[in-house]
């Protein structure tokens, strides 16, 4: 993938912003901007227009959140050209920029795979805090080889730190010997509970037992309480004979004294009360009485005042009803000249209404115009002959407005459909269409295929010029077939293998080099030592000397005469005597020494022999060495054979790799070519017939021909417009058809319905006259007249009602007069019969002088009865209280009798007798209830013989006894009732409680804990265990190359400082990371990751993340590399090493590096090619 | 017209399994909860004066000794006496191994039916005959039903069985017998027990085990209670009545559609709404299961301790309702297209890689697992031993749980890259 631009439309500072990244191959681009120029808001936009705007984006301070876009336009491996637009949200962001119109989730999952936002922003994105945090990584890993390599391959700067964690977390969690860790301590306590548990268990057979016992100490109970029982009954029983003692003395006393009372009667307790009432009642009935007699006296004088005359009361009913009569009688003396003067207004005018109708009408008496009224009723159906004639009239005038107005619209619509004209057959016009419609497609995809060819062509020239080393043309590429992939994957791992095994045996050889010299320089001081040092060799040969020299003495000695070869000589075994004392004397100070010297001569002896044994290995790894350079060239031999038809040969697979993708693109872009002009020649040949039929369609009917540069679409276009026009006329001219019959057939309608009016209105009209007539009217009289006619007789009717007709006011004026003469005639009659004379003129006067005198009248008689009935009510009183002087006297002797006295004078004394007799009694009783008490139900008599057989001493040691015993029944009692209170106490606790289900609870609840944690436990060791071998895994696999191209990009980084990258071993044998260099004598170098400057830990772990990605990238979709400003601390040499590396870098993919310093744009410019770095500015 | 009611599988005081501390909970009603349970079905005996209660075996649980649970079995069968009720059960094979059921004397109106052989029961007043035999010990695997008598042809005859049929998932299999050999007979009712699901095995006639009265774990999931059973004549119906305490209930979640972990909390809060008025006021005990395959499994998996922490303050937040999360399990799977590429690729890809040979290769799995096996020799056996439990030395548990290593994996080194 490469990113032809970036369209910063509407995020952060940004509006309609665009970066074009299309200029180079892949190019280095180098993004300018100055602080706040907003380099980080669009090295956000790049990340957010590949991977979604965040939910929390920023970049909202200028544009809403939802009017965030971003757009992209890019290529991918195939060549295709994409672009889209980012907007913000959860689904569908992505939206074609042409159409606005979303576009699938997947749209750009071909170039991005399985990438997402984090590992892009690892391996593809890089800025200096990762920079160093990486290289600070490095250093803290100490150059472990699996750590660091996996480190730098994933970008990931806290591998160390998330592996600590995991180990750390599953150490907090479970440790198999600790006791502090979460599930350690739950377990434990796991185990505490479970005891517990057992523990609050109270079983079943414990249980019944304890009832067993309960039930036994109750039985014990139940039977000391039987035995303190009896003793408190024998203690009690002495102790009532002692307390009967003094109550019987009490007794005989009372009963003498009652003896003397004996005939005093008991009075009831209110018996006091009552005969002191009936005195009280007795003495206030005669004060009642006397006072009653005095009042009757006073009222019988006052009775004597008031009689009256009884004719005059024997009226009383029939003199008020004068009252009501007297109101109506002058009511209608009032109203009488008023109704009088309105009976003669009434009369007048109605004879002046029908007057105006007709003169001679003026003239008729009431009794003639009644009649009149009468013969007017036919008028109700002269009215309806009126209102028939006014509707004729006007339903006539109605047809013949209708009939007028119509005939214009009829001529006009006439003339519109003589102006249409005819058209030509439409059906075939509109095959014809539906023929263009389906061809006019064909054109622009032909255009389009052409516009294709046009790129195909030209992206296979560009294809073909980029492809490197080859100058043959299209044909022969597509013949040329190449090495397949296994061939290059069998190539790459062999060469993968020996440039492995080169790397080792170079290591090795350097190695064994620097131990070959240690080994002579150990040796070389051992020699440098002053004596030569001795050898076993040395013992071995003087011994041997020496056994030789002994050997022919002994020759010599034991058989003189065979020596032929040296005669014995007397001197000789004299000399040969010397010579082998003194090689005996050799061999042994060889020997001595050997002794005195075993170390230095072991040492000796180590270092030559291991000065051999290294010789041995360079030599042997030297050949190794030659042999793989043998290898490595018959490889590379075999490798051009491969390949020979290109001018050049790469010499990494991966670029043979990407050759074969460039070439597998040409020649599908060669079969794409082959494709497009079949189609355009099909969409040729298609487009001619179609344009015959056009041209044959117009001669037919007389249209003009289309022009050849005229499209089939404009064709169609114009053919649907004729059919248009042509639809539009024929709907016009059916409708002017349609509205001209319609006005034809309103029109005949119209001329019948006038007719049949006319006839039906001359008939009404000659009724009309006829019935006009009685109403003298003349015939000409319209029915408005008629109408003016009817109201003036209903207006003249009404008045002649009002006055004449029932209940009108020639009736009432007469009713008056009859009612006046009643009333006169009444009163006199009435003042007769009551004895009253009586002389006025007017009768009202009269009647209310008739009233007075009956009003007063009653007044005194009211009075009298009044008077009676008090007199009445005296007499009752009297009578009543005589009575109950009476009533109280019986009553009174009814207490004598009771109390047995003789008056009630003496019924005070009687009663103080009585209550002393009853308080006697009731003492006797009191004294009585506690004997029987003592005598525990047995006869007092009884008891009192026993207490006066018995002696008193006696019986109070009986009851000391008795309570002694009780009281010590009474302790053990209490002693069985707290055992059998402790056996329920503990029995109750089963009733209750509920600890056992408590502690099973805390069970469960420590295991769901227990299972928790451990779950958590089991993922995390596992996840670190994972996370261990993976490391080793990616170590073995990646070791070899990643180093290799590390080595190259560390020197270029480093400006040369160091020579590469290798592994090397720490103090205890580990391998670790190194760099190399070379120091000024020539010899080389390592340099622990831990022993390096800051700024080299940095540029260690960025060339390892390089040689990480390069591996990557020949196996995968192209992604570009995204540097943000890790430039800023280095210093020149090295600021402009790395441009160089990222340039060539740029060689694989596209890399995009953000700064904000223009000396790096300056230094870049200085060196980088034109044709390799592009700068834009923000 | 009469009525009864059968209920099997009391298991009285057992505790419900699993459930952490519930620091506000009604800790009194999960812990009493098969006591609650068993208070309701006598509350609905003498509401529906029933003429007699069948318990199908198990009253009490295995080894479990405390005589105050035979206490309160004993007061709970009082309160049936004072409404005239009786008790008719049968020993099933807890109550064969609990010394309760020997020391602990039950009022006398109830009644054990022998274990010797087949006892029949029959009450003149309503014309019903209760055949029945308990369990002598704990495994009694012959078939009994065959020895029940025949059917009283003047009485409503009622079978009273504790068996596990033809055999059930999850359960021994004692007292065995076929569906056939019940319907033999020719009662007019089986009560049966030991299976603690509820299951209607025929309608005529009815053969029922009514399951066990209170769910105890998650595996007893749903309502749970006794059939109310109402005789007319020869003719029953069973009316399925629930009196559990507490409710159990799994939420599952499918990922597969979701993009934003907010909707695995809101579908979380969802599902519990409509799950808690199914309960009718109960307490209800959740088990979140979260499945499918979906792009939110590497955030759910990565960090299964934070998830579990939410998922328990969104549950603790439900309002007015008592519920509580017993465990969340996390059975999500990887899109399939992400797993395929990324395990081809780099470091993060060796991670996939090491995974996809762990879930085929059992050499590479033990090399894993090695680092297990001291955590496993101190498990508690209840742990280890149950169908859902850690089951460090079982590939398939291991394996299942290797799918959450590899996103938890991805999570850390991730969240550490972002974190320099």
């Amino acid at each position: 993938m490469r990113i032809e631009s970036l369209e910063l439309t509407a995020f952060g500072p940004f509006t309609d912003r665009r970066l074009d990244f299309q200029e180079g191959t892949c190019g280095l681009h180098l993004v300018y901007g100055a602080n706040e120029a907003g380099k980080s808001s669009a090295l956000r936009a790049l990340r957010d227009a590949l991977f979604g705007i965040l939910d929390r984006s920023t970049d909202n301070f200028l544009h809403r959140h939802p009017d965030l876009r971003i757009g992209m336009k890019f290529r991918s491996r195939d060549g295709v050209v994409k672009q889209f637009t980012r907007r913000k949200g959860r689904a569908n962001t992505l939206l074609d920029p042409t159409s606005d119109t979303p576009l699938p989730d997947d749209f750009l999952s071909p170039v991005l795979g399985s990438i997402d936002r984090p590992l892009f922003e690892s391996m593809f994105g890089i800025d200096y805090d990762q920079l160093v945090a990486g290289g600070k990584e490095i250093t803290q890993l100490e150059g472990s080889v699996g750590q660091t390599l996996f480190s730098a391959a994933s970008g990931l700067a806290s591998l160390r730190d998330t592996q600590r964690e995991l180990e750390q977390q599953a150490e907090k969690l479970f440790k198999s010997a600790g006791t502090k860790p979460l599930l350690n301590s739950l377990l434990r306590e796991y185990k505490d509970v479970i005891k517990k548990t057992r523990g609050e268990n109270k079983g079943s057979r414990e249980l019944a037992q304890l009832e067993a016992d309960i039930e036994q100490a109750a039985k014990k109970v139940s039977q000391l309480s039987e035995s303190q029982l009896q003793a408190k009954r024998e203690a009690e029983r002495h102790q009532r004979i002692l307390d009967a003692i003094e109550p019987l003395s009490q007794r005989r006393e009372m009963r003498e004294r009652l003896e003397s009372l004996r005939g005093v009667p008991l009075l009831r307790d209110d018996f006091q009360r009552d005969y002191r009432a009936a005195a009280e009642q007795r003495a206030g009935a005669v004060m009642r009485k006397q006072q009653a007699e005095q009042e009757q006296t006073t009222l019988r004088q006052e009775r004597n005042d008031c009689s009256v005359p009884p004719e005059l009361l024997e009226n009383h009913t029939a003199i008020p009803s004068l009252r009501d009569q007297l109101g109506g009688h002058r009511k209608a003396h009032s109203d009488l000249p008023e109704l009088t003067r309105a009976l003669q207004v009434c009369r007048t005018e109605a004879q002046d209404l029908l007057a105006d109708l007709n003169h001679e009408y003026a003239s008729l008496d009431d009794a003639q115009l009644r009649p009149l009224f009468g013969t007017l009723g036919r008028r109700i159906k002269t009215r309806r002959l009126g209102d028939t004639l006014r509707d004729l009239e006007r339903s006539l005038e109605r047809i013949e407005r209708g009939i007028r107005e119509r005939k214009q619209p009829l001529r006009d619509k006439q003339t519109s459909l003589a102006e249409l004209s005819r058209h030509p057959d439409v059906e075939q016009w509109r095959q014809l269409l539906l023929e263009l419609q389906a061809k006019a497609p064909c054109e622009n995809s032909l255009a389009e295929r052409r516009r294709e060819l046009a790129e195909v062509d030209s992206h296979i020239a560009s294809l073909l010029a980029q492809l490197p080393g080859w100058a043959g043309n299209c044909e022969e590429l597509t013949r040329f077939a190449g090495p397949c992939e296994e061939r290059i994957a069998e190539y790459e791992g062999r060469r993968n293998a020996i440039a492995s095994r080169r790397m080792s045996a170079q290591s090795q050889l350097e190695e064994l080099h620097t131990e070959l010299q240690r080994e002579q320089a150990a040796r070389h001081r051992i020699e440098k030592g002053g004596t030569s040092v001795v050898s076993e060799d040395a013992l071995l040969e003087a011994r041997a000397a020496r056994d030789q020299t002994w050997q022919i003495i002994r020759s010599l000695l034991e058989n003189p005469e065979h020596d032929t070869a040296q005669p014995t000589e007397p001197g000789r075994l004299q000399t040969l005597r010397s010579e082998y004392e003194k090689r005996v004397a050799d061999a042994d100070a060889i020997a001595d020494r050997l002794r005195r010297e075993s170390d230095r001569v072991s040492e000796f002896a180590r270092c030559s022999a291991e000065i051999e044994r290294l010789e041995k290995a360079i030599v042997r790894t030297q050949s190794a060495l030659e042999d793989l350079r043998n290898e490595e060239s018959n490889l590379a031999r075999q490798w051009r054979d491969d390949w020979t038809p290109l001018r050049e040969v790469a010499e990494h697979p991966g670029e043979m790799r990407a050759w074969l993708r460039r070439r597998n693109e040409v020649l599908l872009q060669i079969q794409r070519r082959d494709d497009l002009r079949r189609q355009i020649d099909d969409y040729q040949t298609a487009l001619a017939a179609t344009r015959r039929s056009v041209e044959e369609r117009c001669r037919a009917d007389g249209i003009a021909a289309p022009m050849e540069s005229e499209s089939i679409q404009t064709r169609a276009m114009l053919t649907q417009k004729l059919l248009d026009r042509w639809q539009k006329e024929e709907a016009t001219r059916r409708e002017l058809e349609r509205d001209l019959e319609r006005l034809r057939e309103q029109m005949d309608a119209d001329e019948g319905e006038r007719a049949r009016l006319t006839n039906e209105l001359d008939g009404v009209r000659n009724a009309w006259r006829e019935a006009l007539v009685p109403f003298g009217l003349p015939a000409e009289a319209t029915p408005e007249h008629l109408d003016d006619a009817l109201n003036r007789i209903d207006q003249a009717k009404k008045k002649m009602h009002e006055a004449f007709g029932p209940n009108g006011l020639h009736d009432r004026i007469a009713g008056i007069q009859h009612d006046t003469q009643a009333f006169t005639q009444r009163v006199r009659e009435l003042a007769m019969r009551s004895g009253i004379p009586l002389n006025s003129a007017d009768p009202a006067d009269d009647a209310e002088r008739l009233l007075d005198r009956l009003t007063d009248a009653k007044q005194r008689h009211d009075r009298g009865i009044g008077i009676d009935q008090q007199l009445e009510a005296l007499g009752e009183k009297i009578r009543r209280s005589d009575e109950a002087i009476e009533v109280a006297g019986r009553r009174l002797q009814v207490f004598c009798d009771e109390a047995g006295c003789e008056s009630a004078e003496h019924l005070d004394a009687r009663h103080h007798q009585s209550m002393e007799r009853r308080t006697l009694e009731d003492q006797l009783r009191i004294v009585e209830r506690e004997l029987l008490r003592c005598a525990a139900a047995s006869p007092i008599d009884d008891l009192e013989a026993q207490v006066r057989s018995c002696n008193e001493r006696e019986v109070q040691q009986a009851v000391h006894d008795a309570s002694q015993q009780e009281q010590q029944l009474s302790s053990e009692l209490a002693e069985a009732r707290e055992e059998l209170g402790g056996l329920r106490q503990q029995r109750k606790a089963f009733d209750t409680g509920t600890e056992a289900i408590d502690a099973s609870a805390r069970v469960q609840a420590i295991l769901a804990e227990i299972e928790r944690c451990a779950t958590d436990y089991v993922r995390t060791a596992l996840a670190a265990a994972t996370l261990r071998r993976a490391i080793d895994t990616f170590n073995e696999r990646y070791q070899g190359p990643m180093l290799q191209r590390a080595s190259g990009y560390f020197r270029q980084l480093t400006a040369q400082a160091f020579t590469g990258v290798r592994i090397g071993h720490d103090d205890n044998d580990r391998p670790i990371v190194v760099g190399s260099k070379r120091s000024p004598d020539g010899r080389e170098q390592t340099v622990p990751a831990v022993a390096m400057s800051d700024g080299s830990a940095d540029q260690l772990y960025f060339a390892l993340r390089l040689a990480y990605l390069a591996e990557w990238l020949e196996r995968n979709e192209a992604l570009p590399l995204i540097v943000d400003d890790i430039l800023i601390k280095f210093d020149d040499t090295r600021a402009l090493a790395t441009l160089e590396v990222l340039a060539e870098f740029s060689r694989k993919t596209q890399v995009i590096v953000f700064t904000h310093h223009q000396h790096l744009l300056d230094l870049a410019r200085s060196t980088i090619a034109d044709q390799t770095l592009f700068v834009h500015h923000l | 017209m009469w009525k009864f009611l059968h209920a099997a599988d009391i298991h009285l005081d057992s505790p419900l399994r699993r459930l952490s501390r519930c620091e506000n909970g009604p800790i009194s009603v999960l812990r009493e909860a098969t006591r609650r349970a068993l208070v309701n079905l006598v509350d609905l005996a003498i509401e529906e004066q029933v003429a007699f209660v069948i318990v199908a075996g198990d009253l009490y649980d295995g080894d479990w000794d405390d005589a105050r649970t035979g206490l309160f079995m004993v007061s709970q069968i009082a309160r049936l006496r004072e409404a005239n009720i009786q008790l008719f059960a049968i020993a099933g094979n807890h109550d064969a191994a609990n010394r309760m059921t020997r020391n602990i004397r039950l009022p006398e109106n109830a009644q054990y039916l022998s274990h010797r052989r087949p006892q029949t029961i029959v009450l003149d007043t309503i014309g019903a005959a209760i055949h029945g035999q308990g369990f002598e010990n704990q495994a009694v695997t012959e078939n009994l039903a065959r020895g029940y008598p025949a059917r009283r042809p003047d009485c409503f005859n009622i079978g009273v069985l504790h068996t596990s049929i033809d055999g059930r998932e999850g359960h021994d299999n004692y007292a065995p017998c076929t569906l056939a050999d019940l319907v033999n007979k020719e009662y007019d009712y089986w009560a049966l027990g030991h299976i603690h699901a509820r299951e209607l095995l025929c309608s005529d006639p009815i053969i029922a085990f009514s399951g066990n009265l209170q769910g105890r774990h998650i595996r007893e999931s749903g309502p749970k209670g006794a059939y109310l059973v109402t005789v007319n004549g020869h003719r029953a119906t069973a009316e399925f009545r629930a009196l559990d305490a507490v409710r159990w209930a799994t939420v599952e979640i499918d990922i597969s559609s979701l993009r934003h972990t907010d909707e695995v909390l809101s579908t979380l809060q969802t599902q519990i709404a409509l799950t808690t008025p199914r309960c009718d006021g109960r307490p209800l005990v959740v088990r979140v299961e979260l499945t499918g395959s979906g792009p939110l499994h590497h955030s759910l998996a990565g960090r299964p301790d934070r998830w579990d922490d939410q998922f328990r303050a969104i549950v603790s937040d439900q309002g007015a309702a008592d519920v509580w999360l017993e465990q969340v399990k996390f059975l999500t799977r990887a899109p399939q297209s992400q797993t395929r590429e990324r395990a081809l690729e780099g470091p993060w890809g060796e991670v996939d890689r090491i995974m996809e040979r762990a879930m085929t290769d059992d050499a590479v799995l033990d090399e894993l697992a090695r680092e297990l096996r001291d955590l496993r020799a101190r498990l508690p056996d209840d742990l280890t031993s149950s169908n859902d439990g850690i089951r460090v030395d079982d590939p398939v548990w291991l394996r299942a749980t290797l799918a959450s290593v590899a996103s938890l994996l991805h999570e850390r080194l991730r969240a550490g890259a972002d974190s320099p």
